[in-house]
């Protein structure tokens, strides 16, 4: 291997000290620097100005990485992570991340989060039918891309008030989701599952059998029904307005982005 | 070494047909200006949604998106929502 170090081009120094500050090196056969390392111990290949730690400047193949026979690399020129015989394995566009060849947005990953969420007992509004906060003993939410799964374990205290927008008779409903159901079009519907209840107040229904839920897009609302003999019926505000109650459920629904 | 929690809304949305607000609230631990842990909760809010509990930058936004006209409509959507 031969390496030149081309003079004031290749090697500066500082004029003081005569430590090297900056080296380039080129092949002896190119006037074009295929090394180079800054003042800055910013390093570029393919380039004489690195602006980062590490830089690489190429067409193709831009950046190699090879371990014992496999070989991948990033094309930079797409965003494209390909094995060593092209076949794209991943890509990152402005859509999120894309898997093996696919290019359809849809299909793109462009969000992962977690996090917590406070369940409540509400209208149909999401107002608050209760004057007391529930005891959450978990409340988590999981998003991955559009898909939003959200379970909760929940109790109310041994005793609270009613707010304005309690009605005996009116529809139940779980509030607090993390995030809008989101559809387009009508008749879009998304369900979960309830694990779990306790201290609730069948007499007005006359009922003991296990809730339902159910989310439409475009709402903020869990709803709760329960099965009948040739359907569901509607559960009230006051089969809950009772110390104690609680739930544990999971919903899964999309949300808009 | 000075610790501090941090509570933000890193995060309010407006989405869907509706303008319902998604608030996205971010707790962080930091130490000495390093972030060291930060967790997320998250609620939304509906047009015709009591606010009074919410901040003033999400109520703001709630008075600007969650018109008469919005309210209306999205009472409509949820009152046919039984299926």
């Amino acid at each position: 291997m031969t390496v030149t170090i081309n003079g004031t081009t290749g090697l500066a120094t500082d004029s003081t000290s005569a430590v090297v500050e900056a080296v380039s090196l080129n092949h002896p056969s190119s006037s074009t620097a295929a090394i180079t390392m800054d003042a800055s111990d910013n390093v570029g290949i393919g380039t004489a100005s690195p602006d980062a730690k590490l830089k690489v400047v190429a067409t193709g193949a831009n950046l190699l990485v090879g371990y014992a026979g496999t070989q991948n690399y990033f094309d930079a020129s797409e965003n494209i992570f390909r094995n060593f015989s092209g076949t794209t394995l991943a890509r990152i566009d402005s859509d999120g991340l894309k898997f093996n060849s696919d290019t359809a947005a849809a299909n793109a990953l462009d969000d992962y989060e977690e996090g917590h969420w406070s369940p409540f007992w509400c209208d149909s509004n999401g107002n608050a039918i209760f004057d007391a906060s529930a005891t959450v003993n978990f409340a988590h939410y999981t998003k991955v891309g559009r898909y939003v799964t959200a379970s909760c374990y929940f109790n109310m205290p041994g005793s609270f008030g009613t707010t304005s927008y309690y009605s005996a008779g009116g529809a139940l409903r779980l509030g607090g989701l993390p995030f809008t159901a989101y559809a387009t079009g009508s008749n879009n519907y998304y369900a979960g599952s309830v694990g779990w209840y306790s201290s609730w107040s069948w007499d007005a229904g006359g009922v003991s059998v296990s809730p339902l839920i159910y989310t439409r897009h475009n709402t903020t609302v869990l709803n709760m029904v329960y099965p009948t003999t040739n359907g569901v019926g509607t559960i009230l505000m006051q089969n809950v307005n009772v110390g104690g109650s609680g739930m544990i459920i999971t919903a899964t629904y999309f949300t808009q982005a | 070494m000075a610790l501090e929690k941090v509570i933000t809304e890193d995060k309010i949305e407006v989405v869907g047909d509706f303008k319902i607000l998604q608030i996205r609230t971010k707790t962080a631990v930091i130490e000495d200006g390093v972030e060291l842990s930060s967790s997320f909760h998250r609620h939304v809010v509906a047009p015709g949604a009591d606010v009074s509990g919410e901040s003033a930058e999400v109520q703001a936004i709630a008075a600007a998106v969650h018109t008469a006209e919005v309210i209306a409509a999205y009472q409509a959507h949820v009152a046919a929502q039984a299926i």
